[in-house]
């Protein structure tokens, strides 16, 4: 059962995500502190999936030649606007594909994702465990790890 | 789902639950794509490792990765 409206839901989603520009959100007296969204989005890898409240353990090039961790500039970027416009509380992305190159054997797999802004203190925005993870040593250097046009879906639809 | 090309051949995979290569690992509640030599470029008559590594590079496309969502309230 849902609560809020689904166009509403359309509105903010579709306000964080397709964003090209640094903004700022200010709650009123009592709100809490304001936040500020800073784009682009950038998808980050994790051997061990996160949580609601918690990252994940995300791949390093120690264990995952070719792929870059921390923050804000690991990952790779999900371009000027991440996501779509969001309609019936849902939208996907990457616009273009996204792919690392590995440089030797990713001795950890690949379990899941995260989205993060590019703040110097950067905010974790989504997380999720893949569809189907990749094991451990199954990445060889020369390989190349793609996440296809519109792979990964968000929704508040039920929000 | 996880489409897997060859790049030394082109053979391709389309890899998901019930594949030889994949395996259910109970602990995380998740399929995971545990063996390359179980993946169908392995078996292509006219490809080669690549002489200088040793074996097939591979390009793992993810078609469908991730949904999140963010729960009813």
């Amino acid at each position: 059962m849902g609560m809020t409206d689904q166009a509403l839901v359309n509105k903010l989603l579709s306000a964080l995500y397709t964003s090209s520009a640094t903004f700022t959100i200010t709650p009123g007296t009592g709100g809490g502190s304001a936040f500020t969204v800073t784009p682009p989005f950038r998808l980050h890898l994790y051997s061990t999936t996160g949580t609601e409240t918690t990252t994940g353990t995300e791949n390093v090039s120690a264990t995952s030649p070719g792929y870059t961790n921390g923050f804000p500039s690991g990952g790779l970027s999900l371009g000027s606007s991440a996501f779509g416009t969001f309609s019936a509380g849902a939208s996907t992305t990457p616009g273009t594909a996204v792919t690392w190159t590995a440089s030797g054997t990713w001795t950890l797999g690949v379990a899941g994702i995260e989205i993060w802004d590019s703040a110097s203190t950067a905010i974790r925005y989504l997380w999720g465990p893949l569809s189907l993870a990749i094991g451990t040593s199954v990445v060889v250097s020369g390989d190349t790890v793609t996440f296809a046009i519109a792979s990964i879906s968000a929704s508040g639809a039920a929000w | 789902m996880i489409h897997v090309i060859c790049q030394n051949c082109g053979t391709f995979d389309i890899v998901g639950p019930g594949h030889p290569a994949v395996e259910y690992d109970a602990e995380a509640g998740q399929h995971v794509l545990t063996d390359r030599t179980a993946l169908k470029h392995s078996h292509a008559e006219d490809c080669e490792p690549h002489p200088e590594t040793g074996h097939y590079p591979l390009a793992f496309t993810f078609l469908a990765a991730v949904s999140t969502g963010t729960g009813a309230a």
